[in-house]
């Protein structure tokens, strides 16, 4: 004891940097999966689910509907169970909870394209697992449509100089 | 136990403890959820291709275009002057300088709009600011840009200012992937030339 006390200023400033540490994860802690894991995940287009695979007898889906979403007629007649979430919802709390304890796979719809990407990387974040976003009929946003043809007569101009 | 040898194994703890929260902060999200949450709801990152062709065209500075799709991808084809990250090393530690830069802005972009988003939303988690995307992507260029046409009688002004600018944006979208890599960074001092040679500034 006589011996910690020679020392207590160092602990201290240890025990400081500690509690500080502490502090600063806290509040991202909340995050369970990695950035770069999520990345390549979308790039891989693993994310995605069609519409034909909601249809086939298997494996249960709950749907996730992001925003105001109005009731799809395809989806309708699917009549898969659904929950409403609003990106305020998407952070830990009972909502998050809930949908980690559903069990089936869980399928976001969203308003637009984009909403639904931000919602799956959001929730694959926080650590909700077999999640993904509904393929729209429309097919992968992904895929160049149009074809580049370069111009091979082109040469840049000499610089200043050169001959 | 020396109390030297105490204190000093606390402090290699320590130290062991602080780098291990270090290390995996890199490749997790920063920002709170909360926080998130509130930036996905009032998103407004989304730049317009024709606001893109302007940045080029005007050589805006503080501009980075990021390119988001597969390296082979971006090999083929990419905006003029653009850099590539893949969607997976967002989060490496070599590219946050890159895109934790306060003074410019980071325009990602891909074919379409859902890599864009993702790597926008992944930047917004890591608590990258000044991160927008070009909306539409590639087919959104093209639509716009590479297949611009006149058609009618009449001009107005602004259309005519957009269609110079379509214009001018295609041709060095052309120009600057025609040219092997090597030669791709000459075309910007190419056309600082030219452009010196229009006002009269060179022999």
């Amino acid at each position: 004891m006589k011996t910690l006390g020679k020392y207590k200023i160092v602990l201290l400033i240890a025990g400081i940097f500690l509690v500080l540490m502490i502090i600063r994860t806290a509040g991202t802690c909340s995050w369970k999966g990695k950035a770069g894991q999520t990345g390549e995940a979308i790039a891989a287009g693993t994310c995605y689910v069609d519409l034909n695979k909601l249809k086939s007898p298997g494996e249960s889906s709950h749907l996730l509907r992001i925003g105001n979403s109005g009731p799809d007629s395809l989806l309708k007649l699917l009549n898969l169970p659904e929950t409403r979430l609003a990106f305020a919802d998407l952070k830990p709390g009972k909502k998050l909870k809930e949908l980690k304890s559903l069990g089936s796979r869980m399928v976001i719809v969203g308003t637009s394209r984009e909403e639904g990407i931000k919602a799956w990387v959001i929730l694959h974040q926080l650590g909700v697992k077999n999640l993904f976003i509904l393929s729209l009929p429309d097919g992968y946003d992904e895929v160049l449509k149009y074809r580049y043809r370069p111009d091979s007569t082109f040469r840049p101009e000499p610089e200043a100089g050169e001959n | 136990m020396n109390p030297r040898i105490q204190i000093s194994a606390l402090l290699l703890a320590l130290s062991i403890f602080l780098l291990f929260f270090t290390g995996r902060e890199s490749d997790r999200f920063r920002v709170k959820p909360e926080a998130l949450s509130q930036w996905a709801t009032g998103d407004t990152s989304a730049i317009p291709v024709d606001e893109v062709a302007r940045f080029l065209i005007s050589e805006t500075p503080g501009i980075l275009l990021i390119d988001v799709r597969e390296e082979a991808a971006f090999r083929e084809m990419c905006l003029p002057g653009a850099i590539h990250i893949p969607l997976g090393k967002l989060s490496s530690q070599g590219y946050r300088e890159l895109l934790d830069d306060r003074n410019g802005r980071r325009i990602f972009y891909s074919n379409g709009d859902d890599l864009s988003t993702a790597a926008l939303t992944i930047a917004a988690g890591l608590g990258y600011r000044h991160c927008y995307r070009m909306e539409g992507g590639l087919n959104g260029w093209y639509e716009k840009i590479m297949n611009a046409t006149f058609s009618g009688e009449r001009l107005s002004a602004r259309e005519n200012a957009l269609l110079t600018t379509r214009f001018e944006a295609r041709r060095l979208f052309t120009h600057y992937n025609s040219l092997p890599d090597s030669l791709k960074a000459g075309i910007f001092a190419a056309r600082q030339l030219e452009r010196e040679k229009l006002d009269g500034g060179c022999e």
